[in-house]
C-alpha cells in the first residue's frame, strides 16, 4: 500500500512538474509538436476506453474528434458562444453521438462493428466535407477564438500546454478511478466474455453503451481543445486516416492499459517529426517500424516491457530463494554481488 | 424445506423445428439438491440454458417467487437469485482469483458516478465489504493459497472451484451447476462432491446436471431424468434407479431383456 502510494504521490507530482515545466519551452516547433501529442494522446486513450477496456473495435473515432472540433468552431464562429461553454456543448454532443451510435452496434461484433463504425466516421466526413452552409465544406472554419482561463489568455503555446497537460493528468485520474471499480471489472469481463458477464447479472449492452459515450465525449473534448489551440479547422483533419492512425496508435503503446496509450502516443508523435529528415522515405520507414513493431511486440511495446522486467524481477527473486534455500548466507551474497 | 422458489411450466425450445426440449415441468423446492441427468443430446444443456436466461424459451414460463417470467435477460435472471457454472469452466485468463470472484459481487456494487469518482464512504465500504466476502468464499473453497495466481496457473479442479466461488458470489437461492466434475480424477470429484453438500447445508438450492451418475445418485435429494428433449422421470434416487424408461433411455432396453 505505501508503495502504491508512494508511485501515486510520484506521478502527480511529474503531472504538476510537466505543466509547470512546459510554461518555459522557448522553441515554438517543440511547444507545438507536444500541444499536438497531448491531443493525441486525449483521443487515443479514448478510443482505449472502446478497444483496450471493453473489446470493442471502433474505425471511426476520427468522426466524434471532428464533432467536437466542428460543433466548436460552428457555435464559436457563427453563434459567438465562448469557447468554454462551446466545448461542454461539444463534449456533451460527442457523447450523444457515441450513445447513438453505440445504440444499434452494441449487438454487433468484430469485423461487423468494425464495419459500422468505420461507415460512422466516414459520414461524419462526408457531413463535414458537404454540408457547406454549417461546415464551410472542404474550406474548414477560420478565426475560432482562443480560449482565455481566468484572464491567462490560452493562445500562448507555453500557457495552452500547461492547461492541456493538466486535462491530460485530470483524465488519466477519471479512467484509472473507473477501471479501478465495479465499472471497469464489468467492462473487463464483458471484454473476455460476454456470457460470464451475462451470467453474473452484468448488463451487458449498458455497459458497453457507455464506453461508447464515454469514448465519444473525450475525443470530442479532444476535438474541441484541437479547435480552441489551432483556431481552423477543416475536414481533412477528421478523415479514415486520423481514425485508423489513432488506433495504431493505441495499439502500438498497449491496449487495455493507460500507460500504453500514452507511451505509444509519444512515440510515435516524435518518431513522425524525427523522420521528417529523411524526405521521401520517411512514411517508408514509419511503415517498416509500425509493421515490426505489430509483428514482433503485438501485445503492444508497454505491456512487453513491463512484462519483461516483472519475469527478471521474479527469475531473480525465485534464484535468490532457491541459493538461500540451499545456503542460508548464499541470498545475501548475490544480492551483495 | 418444501418450500417451492421455483416452477418450471412447460418449457419448451425449439432449433429450427427440432425440439431441444419438449414441455419440461418442474418444482424446486427450497434447500434442496435437484439433480438433472440424461444421456447425451437429451437437453440438459439447453434446460438449463433456458434457467439461467441465455436461452429464451420458444414456449413456456418459470415461476419464480412472485413473478411470471416467459422472456427474460440473462442479467435479469441473475437478479432473481439464479447463478450458474459451466460443463466447460468460463473464467476470465486475465485476472487473477480474486478478481474473477469480485466480478460475482457486481450486482451488489456501488455504480453510481459520484461514489466512484469521489471514493466516498460508502464507496470504499462496500467493497471492503465485497472483498471480504470473496475471502471467505476463498477460504471456504480451500483456495487461499491461489488468491492472486493468474487462472492459467491452475489445475483444472481449482478452476471448477473459482468458478463455483464466483457463482456464489452473486448470493444465488438457486445454484445451477453443469456438469461440475467434468474431466475430474475421481478424488476430485469426491472434493467436489463434499463442496456440493456443503452449498446446500448453507441454504442455497442446487441444481445439478452431471453425467457421473454415481455421483448424482448419492448427493441428489430428488432427480428429474431427461430424453430426447422430454422429461421421463422424476423421483427420488432409488425410484429412479429403478425406473423403467431411464434403465431403457440408458441402455437401450429393459434391465431383464
Amino acid at each position: 500500500m505505501t508503495k502504491t502510494r508512494l508511485f501515486y504521490t510520484a506521478i502527480t507530482i511529474l503531472c504538476i512538474v510537466c505543466s509547470i515545466a512546459s510554461l518555459y519551452i522557448q522553441n515554438l516547433y517543440l511547444l507545438r509538436v507536444f500541444i499536438l501529442a497531448a491531443i493525441t494522446a486525449i483521443l487515443a486513450l479514448s478510443v482505449n476506453i472502446l478497444v483496450g477496456y471493453t473489446g470493442q473495435i471502433s474505425l471511426g473515432h476520427a468522426g466524434f474528434f471532428g464533432i467536437g472540433a466542428y460543433m466548436v468552431g460552428i457555435l464559436n464562429v457563427n453563434y459567438h458562444l465562448s469557447f468554454w461553454l462551446c466545448m461542454v456543448i461539444a463534449v456533451l454532443f460527442s457523447g450523444l453521438m457515441g450513445l447513438i451510435l453505440g445504440l444499434p452496434t452494441t449487438k454487433l461484433k468484430g469485423h461487423f462493428l468494425g464495419i459500422a463504425t468505420l461507415g460512422f466516421g466516414v459520414i461524419v466526413n462526408g457531413v463535414l466535407n458537404n454540408w457547406m452552409q454549417v461546415t464551410g465544406g472542404p474550406q474548414g472554419i477560420r478565426d475560432i477564438q482562443s480560449p482565455t482561463l481566468f484572464s491567462i489568455p490560452l493562445e500562448y503555446g507555453n500557457y495552452f500546454l500547461g492547461f492541456i497537460v493538466a486535462c491530460l493528468s485530470l483524465l488519466v485520474l477519471v479512467i484509472y478511478l473507473l477501471i479501478k471499480s465495479p465499472v471497469g471489472r464489468a467492462w473487463s469481463c464483458l471484454k473476455q466474455d460476454e456470457i460470464t458477464a451475462y451470467v453474473t447479472g452484468i448488463h451487458v449492452y449498458r455497459y458497453k453503451l457507455l464506453a461508447f459515450t464515454l469514448s465519444g465525449g473525450i475525443a470530442g473534448f479532444a476535438g474541441a481543445l484541437f479547435a480552441g489551440y489551432m483556431t481552423f479547422i477543416s475536414p481533412d483533419t477528421f478523415d479514415l486516416n486520423q481514425s485508423i492512425s489513432i488506433i495504431t496508435t493505441v495499439i502500438l503503446g498497449g491496449s487495455g492499459t493507460i500507460a500504453g496509450p500514452l507511451l505509444g502516443t509519444a512515440l510515435l508523435s516524435f518518431l513522425n517529426e524525427w523522420l521528417r529528415n529523411f524526405d521521401e522515405l520517411r512514411l517508408v520507414i514509419y511503415g517498416v517500424i509500425l509493421v515490426a513493431v505489430i509483428v514482433f511486440i503485438p501485445e503492444g511495446i508497454y505491456p512487453f516491457f513491463k512484462n519483461k522486467i516483472i519475469s527478471l524481477f521474479s527469475r531473480r527473486k525465485r534464484v535468490n530463494q532457491l541459493k538461500t534455500s540451499i545456503d542460508p548466507h548464499a541470498g545475501k551474497d548475490a544480492v551483495n554481488e | 424445506m418444501n418450500e417451492q422458489l421455483m416452477q418450471v411450466n412447460n418449457i419448451s425450445v425449439n432449433f429450427g423445428g427440432l425440439w431441444a426440449v419438449k414441455s419440461i415441468e418442474m418444482d424446486v423446492k427450497k434447500n434442496e439438491i435437484l439433480g438433472v441427468m440424461g444421456p447425451n443430446g437429451a437437453g440438459k444443456s439447453t434446460f438449463l440454458n433456458v434457467l439461467s436466461g441465455l436461452q429464451q424459451p420458444s414456449e413456456g414460463y418459470l415461476i419464480i417467487g412472485t413473478q411470471k417470467i416467459s422472456q427474460s435477460k440473462p442479467w435479469n435472471m441473475a437478479k432473481l437469485g439464479l447463478s450458474r457454472s459451466f460443463q466447460t469452466v468460463r473464467l476470465l485468463r486475465e485476472l487473477n482469483v480474486l478478481d474473477n470472484i469480485l466480478i460475482g459481487g457486481h450486482m451488489d456494487a456501488q455504480k453510481q458516478a459520484w461514489d466512484i469518482l469521489f471514493r466516498t464512504k460508502r464507496y470504499r465500504q462496500k467493497e471492503k465489504e465485497l472483498v471480504s466476502r470473496a475471502d471467505n468464499l476463498i477460504e471456504t473453497l480451500e483456495l487461499s493459497e491461489k488468491k492472486y495466481e493468474k487462472i492459467s496457473r491452475l489445475s483444472t479442479e481449482e478452476r471448477r472451484r473459482v468458478e463455483i466461488a464466483r457463482s456464489l458470489m452473486t448470493q444465488p437461492n438457486i445454484l445451477l451447476l453443469d456438469e461440475p466434475c467434468a474431466g475430474l480424477s475421481p478424488q476430485e470429484t469426491e472434493e467436489i462432491s463434499k463442496l456440493i453438500l456443503r452449498i446446500k447445508e448453507q441454504g442455497v438450492t442446487v441444481i445439478l446436471v452431471e453425467h457421473n451418475v454415481k455421483m448424482i445418485m448419492s448427493l441428489s435429494d430428488r432427480i428429474v431424468v431427461l430424453d430426447h428433449g422430454q422429461k421421463i422421470a422424476e423421483g427420488t434416487p432409488d425410484e429412479i434407479a429403478k425406473h423403467e424408461d431411464v434403465i431403457k433411455a440408458y441402455l437401450g432396453g429393459s434391465v431383464n431383456a
